[in-house]
């Protein structure tokens, strides 16, 4: 089986691409919200929010609730669990980061030692 | 759940424990005293925590108890980092962190031990404590977003096994 044909892959993976999306992901991280809370803080239209929603609903991250007249968006706690292999990114960078701070703390022991020879 | 890496020593082994928090550990060939001065020296960490993809336009820390620090990413999509030191003894650091923009759900608290490896170097553990398990869990959907790309060959090698 090929990648590009697992399902709902690609589409979350396109949907996570865009910095708003990311950021509305972790505005619903904290709690469900509505598309006028969701649009607040953003410099953008709300038909233009409405659209990235749509794009979240379609990847299947995150569900519309029906509460009467109200259509308040929340994270779909699977979906999102499913994603868990993000951390694998989280620890490659932090490998990198520490791979770099090798470096430092030799040039800094160097520096250590040439101050005490002098 | 632990992300275990694959290949070379030393490496940065990631654990998530709790329902909301991460966990990196590393060992250090240097002692405690050296490492955790790396972490509070703006001219050893803007060259660590910095990158050449993202370098690190300003850092300021005042590396004290109740102290505050700031730094600032440049490049295409630049972005911030600012908080407040808890706690700086010889082992341990303690301190509070948000991101602008944020993604990480709000604060995290990040509880650093700088511990004797028993052979001269250091053994690094960093809790990274998210406001929540929502949080925590959007902070692993934006690392895939980041790291797409590794992504897609953990799922062909998967996929191929």
């Amino acid at each position: 089986m090929r990648v590009d044909q697992l399902p709902g892959l690609d589409a979350a993976l396109a949907a996570l691409a865009d910095p708003t999306r990311r950021a509305l992901l972790a505005r619903l991280s904290r709690g469900e919200a509505t598309v006028q809370d969701l649009a607040r803080p953003f410099a953008i239209s709300q038909p233009a929010i409405s659209h990235h929603l749509k794009v979240l609903e379609e990847a299947g991250l995150i569900e519309t609730r029906v509460q009467g007249s109200a259509r308040p968006r929340r994270l779909r706690p699977a979906a999102i669990a499913a994603l868990w292999d993000g951390l694998g990114a989280l620890r490659r960078d932090m490998e990198a980061r520490h791979s770099r701070l090798d470096a430092v703390l030799d040039e800094m022991k160097a520096e250590e030692e040439f101050r005490d020879d002098h | 759940m632990i992300i275990d890496p694959v290949s070379k020593e030393p490496h940065t082994l990631l654990v998530a424990e709790g329902r909301s928090s991460l966990t990196f550990t590393r060992r250090f060939a240097h002692p405690p005293a050296r490492v955790l001065r790396a972490h509070l020296e703006p001219a050893a960490v803007r060259r660590w925590i910095g990158s050449d993809s993202h370098p690190m336009q300003d850092c300021r820390i005042d590396g004290r108890p109740g102290g505050s620090f700031r730094y600032v990413w440049s490049g295409e999509n630049g972005f911030a980092a600012s908080g407040e030191f808890e706690e700086i003894t010889d082992r341990r650091i303690v301190h509070v962190e948000r991101f602008d923009p944020d993604w990480t759900g709000g604060d995290a608290r990040v509880i650093t031990d700088f511990d004797p490896d028993g052979a001269g170097g250091t053994l690094l553990r960093m809790q990274v404590i998210y406001a929540s398990a929502e949080a925590r869990a959007s902070v692993g959907a934006s690392g895939m977003a980041e790291g797409m790309e590794g992504a897609f060959d953990r799922l062909e090698a998967l996929l191929a096994a």
